[in-house]
Order: C-alpha cells, then structure tokens, then sequence
C-alpha cells in the first residue's frame, strides 16, 4: 500500500508520537487513593498533571495510537499497490506517413514493451492500444518481410499503403503521460519509449510544453527507411529557358535536397500537362513568366509593375521574400493557399487533379536583378516545389532528437501516482479501523476511571 | 489468661502503674489515692470527735494528755473505673490506626486493672455498639482484647454521645475525625464533673507524610471529597493538618483533658509508658516519632 498524500500520513504518525508524549505527560484524573484526612487537601481541579517515565494503560495507548495512524492512512490517500515489474514502459509508435517500415517500428515497439507497459500508437489520432491491438502488432512485427499493413491509431492491421497522414507528437505526449500514470501504481518507475524516425511534421507548437508535461527522459528509437517523400524522379522543367531567372536556383535546390518529381511550367498550361499531374506523387508548378511570351498567360504584364512587396509561402519551413515583385493574377482562387502576399492576398495555391496537384504561383519574379539568387528565394522555391500536401518525412537532427529525449531516465512512480484516483473503498475501511480504535478506546478509558 | 498476639506487649507493660491524675472518689480499696480519709495504720491527721464516729478510732493517748476526743485520721486509697470508647469508624482502618488502637487499649486495660481497675469497654462502630461494662474480675482483659479483634472498621459515628455512660476515668482512642469538637465538649463536662478524661489521637504515618505518587484521595467515610494530591498540593495539605492537629491539642490541654497524639508506627509499649506518666512528667516527655511540635 502507497499514500498519494504521504504529508497526510506523516501528521497521523506525528499525532501517534504526540499521544504518547500526552500519554507520559497528561492532565488527566489521578487514580483513586483512600486518605481519611483527605479534606485538609485544597480544593482544585480533579484532573492533574501526571508524568510518568514508563508508560501504563498500554492497551489504551496503542488503541489511541492505532487510530491517530488509521486516521492519517485514511487521508493519506491510499492505494493499494499490484504487484508487478518495477519498471514499466510506454511506448509511443509513430504510425504517421513518415514510418516507411512499420515491421521495424512494430518490432521495436513490442520489444520494448515489457509487461505492465503500454503502447500508445499515433499519427492524426492518438490511442492506447488494447490487448487485442497489442497483439495485432506483435503479429505485424513477427512478419518476415516488410509489411505494408498499417497499425493506425485505431489499433487495426489494414492492408495497403500507409496514409499520408502526419503525425502529432504533442497529443501522443500528452496520451502517453495519461497512460504512464496509470501504470505508475505498483511500480517503482515508469520510462517512456518514442518509436519513430522523429520526422519535423511531427513537431508543432504545443510539442515543447506536451514535452514538459513528461519529467523523465525518453529513449528514441527510430526505425530504419523513413519514407521521404522528397525522394523521386529527377524533375522536369518544360520550358528550360537559357535566360530564366528562377534556373540558377533549381540548379541549387537539385544540389541541396536530391530531386522530385516536379514539372516547372513557365507557359500556359495545356491538356497533356493536366494528364501529366494526374499520376501519383508528380506536382505541376505553374509559374507565368512576367512580361511571357506570346503563348504565355501573363502576355501583356509590364515588367515595369514590380514594385516593393512582400510574400510569404507556408512550406516545411515558412519561407518570406521581399523584394520587387509582380503580383500576377491566380486562376483558381478557391485553391488551397500556400503562399500569401503581405496583406493577405493569395500568391499561390494548390489544386489537386488525380494523384498529383498544380500548383499556381502568382509571384512574378522580374527579369533583371540578383533576386534569384538570394537565399529567401531558395527557401520560397523550396516552398514551392514540396510535393502535394506540404514536404514530409525529414528527420530531425541528431542533435536536436537528443535534445527533444534529453535521457533515458525514468520516472518515479511517486512522481506520476499524484494524480491517480484514490482508493475510497480502502479509506473507508481505514476510517473503520479508526472508529473501531476510538470506540475501544473509550471502553477502556471507562474500564479504567471505573 | 488468652490474649492471642498481646501477649509480649502485656509483658512488657507488666509493673506500670497508671495513677490518677487527681484524688478520685472513694470507693473500694485500691490503688488511688481518694478524697476521703481512712483509717490505715499511716496518720494524716486529727479531727475532733463528732456524734457517731466509731470509738475505736479516738486517739486515747492524746485524750489522755488533752483530756479532748479527736479522732485519727489516715488517708484513703480508692480504685479507678475505666472505660475505653474506641472509634471503629472507617478511617480508622486506614493504615495501622487499628491495629495500633488495639494494642493501646488492651496494654492500658492491663496496667489499668494490674491496679484492682475495673475496666470496661465501649467499641463505636457502625454497625453497632458493643459494650462492656468495667469489670475488675480475671479475665476481663482477654474479653476485652476479644472483642476488638472481633470488631471491623465500617461507617462513620458519633463518639460524644458515649462519653455520658463512662467510668471515672474515661479513655477516648479515635482519630478525632468524626465529630471532634462535640467529643471535646462531652469531655470536658466529663472532666468537670470529676471524671478523667484522656484522648488518645490516633495518626497514621501516611497521614504525616503522604506518598510522593500523585493520587486522587478520597475520604473513607464521605464519598464526595475526593481531591487531587499532587505536588502542588501536597505541602499545603501538611501545613493544614498539622496546624488543625495543633489546635485541636490547644483546645482539649486548654479544657484539661490529657491528649496524646500516637503515631502508628510507634511502639505501643512506649506510648503506653508515656500515657501514664503524671501530668507533670508528661509535659516535659520527649514528643512521639512523627508529631507535629506543639505551639
């Protein structure tokens, strides 16, 4: 049996000390003497004070002590302690889009696992995974090969590609830190396990304080394959211009991040480019030329229309260029909007068609000056050229997971139990205890003063 | 003559007179020097002849050299009734008041009618009032120790009444805390109307000086005074009773009885040898163990 209110106990225990100090030192009637002279004894209060080095009535000191201790447990919040492992373990899978082996992640995770742990699977949707679940994944992990299935936050073996769903680690913190708790009872410590490849998607703005709502360190685990959804074919550019601006910066995006399967239209768009994007995992940029040749959509824009203005596009990394820019009219305003101008306005927008999406970028670049090769604008092309739905899959650093896990230390229990339910059928019986101790008490406080 | 466990007290009592305080009445022969004149063979004195004296008591020498009649006269020893009213009330069973109280009597009783004494005894307890009264035949010592040993210290009862009903020489045994002041009122008429009086106040020791271990005392005779005698209280308590024992002395001294106050663990051998001193030794005698100094 533990106290989750330990100070409740310590009064009851320093009660029990001050019934004995009470109990050596007390105001209390005298016992009863025959003296035929006694009424030359002044007159006073019939109760005196009465020390004495050894303690008699013993059996109404411990029925005194016994309930001054009974009280204290009964407050102190108890609970009875299962027996169990000393060591539990929680174990949060990642099961977002970002695992590319989820045999490996389910390996990891079962392994871990331990008895009395539990495992809170997450990507969109957080849960605690039940025995049947559990089970579902230790059968994933004991395949061969890889498995394609998915052990989602439902718990459920499903065949078929992953989802491109992101994961929250915020919220599986948050899940993780509930269920550490529930498992702290009967255990010394608790330590929490993070299976993923601790993709950046997975870190939003309530990460940090989720990661402090857990007092212990967390031991990473990442599962080989990440699936990185960067990683394609080399991209195409339809209308490779000699003189176009935006060239030199591809040049050093290809360099930087590998390639995609992206295809870059400087010119209007025609019926093969939308047969084109229809594929899985191609993303057809439409980016108008200011000023345009004769076929391109933006024939008739002035150069001479730039002027000071700023945009702002929601990447990975939020990526904001300000310069001279032409502010090109967008086709489809009812797009998902990717980059907004500085007073709102869209900039550009994302539009799916089959498998793939069209971007439109309304940010005219002009032609002269140094603006392409500054880096705000390698950042905003990056922004640009993401796959459909915003880039995914790109681990944190070393350095920075280190820092997220901190250690591998546990928990104490003591430290998580705070906020686990009391038993009141315990206290209760407890404060029976107690009652029963009074009552006795007061019979042998009777018996006594006859 | 069967006295049980006085036996060694008896002897070692045996020889003490216990002479009256003053001449008592006249009365068969005995040991005590009386208010009448005799005609033993020691002179005293001469009275003239009267109409009915006996002849044989005129001086004829002298009528022979004074040609006048004077008669003879010698003085008179008479004996001495005792009566001893013992208080068997509950207090007195406290400690060895009884006991004590017991030894007291039956050792007085002896020396009383070693002397030809009619002795007698009145035991005063609650449930009744045994008596016997003075008796100088053999055996009456045995009856006497007999009867007190028979007697239980039980109640509370007044020892005043009982006065009236007693010998010349009238002994109280008590521990003078029932109804002290109408006792001292019934023994001084006694004491006024010729008889003795003597009052043997009867203390016990851890009544002088009680036990240091903190007690509620409660009164044998009285239920409701029950008082806490502790530290605190404890010294005043002895400056109480001593101060109330002092008056008490002055007062009964002050209406001539003789007082004594006899301590329990005293020998009673000692205390009867200091009762019977005469009063003019007996003030100079050194105070029993334990007494409170008279003031």
């Amino acid at each position: 049996m533990s106290f989750l209110a330990p100070w409740a106990f310590a009064v009851g225990v320093f009660a029990a000390l001050g019934v004995v100090v009470l109990h050596l030192l007390s105001t209390r009637r005298p016992p009863r003497a025959v003296l035929p002279t006694a009424r030359f004894v002044p007159e006073s209060e019939a109760r005196a004070v009465s020390r004495s080095s050894r303690p008699t009535d013993l059996l109404l000191l411990a029925a005194r002590m016994l309930a001054a201790l009974l009280i204290g447990a009964a407050f102190a919040r108890p609970v009875l302690d299962a027996p169990g492992p000393s060591v539990r373990t929680v174990v949060l899978l990642d099961a977002s889009s970002s695992v590319q082996d989820r045999t490996a992640a389910a390996r990891e995770a079962t392994e871990r696992l331990g008895e009395g742990g539990a495992i809170v699977a997450f990507d969109t949707v957080v849960r605690a995974l039940g025995t049947t679940e559990v089970a579902s994944l230790r059968e994933l992990a004991g395949a061969r090969e890889a498995a394609t299935g998915v052990v989602d936050a439902s718990g459920a073996y499903r065949a078929g590609p992953p989802r491109a769903a992101d994961g929250i680690l915020s919220a599986a913190l948050v899940a993780g830190v509930r269920e550490a708790r529930a498992i702290a009872r009967g255990a010394d410590s608790v330590r929490m396990v993070l299976v993923s490849p601790l993709a950046e998607e997975l870190f939003d703005a309530a990460t940090a304080g989720a990661r402090a709502e857990w007092p212990g360190g967390i031991t990473l685990v990442r599962p080989t394959g990440v699936a990185d959804t960067l990683r394609g074919p080399t991209p195409r550019f339809d209308t490779p211009l000699a003189d176009d601006p935006i060239a030199p910066a591809l040049a050093g995006l290809r360099a930087a991040r590998g390639a995609h399967d992206v295809r870059l239209v400087r010119r209007a768009l025609v019926a093969a480019d939308s047969a084109w994007v229809r594929e899985p995992g191609r993303v057809l940029v439409h980016w108008p030329l200011v000023g345009g040749d004769a076929s391109g959509s933006n024939a008739g824009v002035n150069t001479t229309t730039a002027r000071a203005d700023g945009v702002t596009a929601f990447g990975l990394r939020p990526a904001t260029l300000v310069a001279p820019l032409v502010r090109l009219p967008l086709a489809d305003s009812a797009a998902r909007i990717i980059a907004r101008w500085r007073d709102g306005a869209a900039a550009a927008t994302e539009r799916r068609i089959g498998a793939g999406c069209v971007r439109e970028v309304g940010v005219g670049i002009p032609l002269a000056g140094d603006l392409t090769l500054r880096p705000a604008f390698a950042a905003f092309l990056q922004a640009m050229v993401e796959p459909c739905g915003g880039a995914r899959g790109i681990a944190v650093s070393d350095s920075a997971a280190r820092a997220f896990a901190r250690d591998e230390s546990a928990v104490p229990a003591r430290l998580l139990t705070a906020a686990v339910a009391a038993d009141a059928t315990l206290a209760a019986w407890l404060l029976g205890g107690a009652l029963l101790a009074l009552a006795a008490e007061w019979m042998l406080r009777r018996r006594r003063d006859g | 003559m069967a006295v049980g466990p006085y036996g060694a007290l008896l002897d070692a009592v045996r020889g003490v007179r216990w002479l009256a305080r003053g001449p008592v009445p006249g009365g068969a022969p005995g040991a005590h020097q009386a208010r009448t004149r005799g005609i033993a063979p020691e002179f005293a004195e001469y009275r003239p002849y009267r109409q009915g004296d006996d002849p044989r008591r005129i001086d004829w020498k002298l009528l022979a050299r004074s040609d006048r009649a004077f008669i003879r006269l010698a003085p008179d020893h008479a004996t001495l009734g005792t009566t001893f009213i013992v208080d068997a009330s509950a207090s007195m069973g406290f400690a060895a008041k009884w006991t004590l109280a017991k030894r007291l009597v039956v050792a007085l009783a002896a020396v009383a009618h070693a002397s030809a004494d009619p002795v007698g005894l009145v035991v005063a307890s609650s449930s009744r009032a045994r008596r016997l009264p003075p008796r100088a035949r053999g055996g009456v010592i045995a009856e006497l120790a007999r009867t007190l040993d028979e007697t239980t210290c039980d109640g509370a009862i007044d020892l005043a009444p009982l006065v009236a009903a007693s010998a010349s020489r009238c002994v109280v045994v008590t521990d003078l805390l029932g109804d002290a002041d109408a006792l001292r009122m019934a023994l001084a008429r006694h004491r006024a109307q010729g008889g003795e009086a003597h009052l043997l106040h009867v203390v016990a020791r851890r009544e002088l000086e009680p036990d240091d271990e903190a007690v509620l005392a409660t009164d044998p005779e009285d239920e409701r005074i029950a008082r806490p005698l502790v530290a605190d209280t404890r010294e005043a308590y002895r400056a109480r009773f001593a101060a109330w024992r002092n008056e008490v002395a002055s007062r009964l001294r002050a209406d001539g009885i003789a007082y004594h106050e006899v301590v329990d663990d005293a020998p009673a051998e000692q205390l009867v040898r200091r009762i019977v001193m005469p009063a003019g030794v007996a003030r100079g005698a050194a105070e029993p163990a334990g007494a409170e100094p008279r003031r």
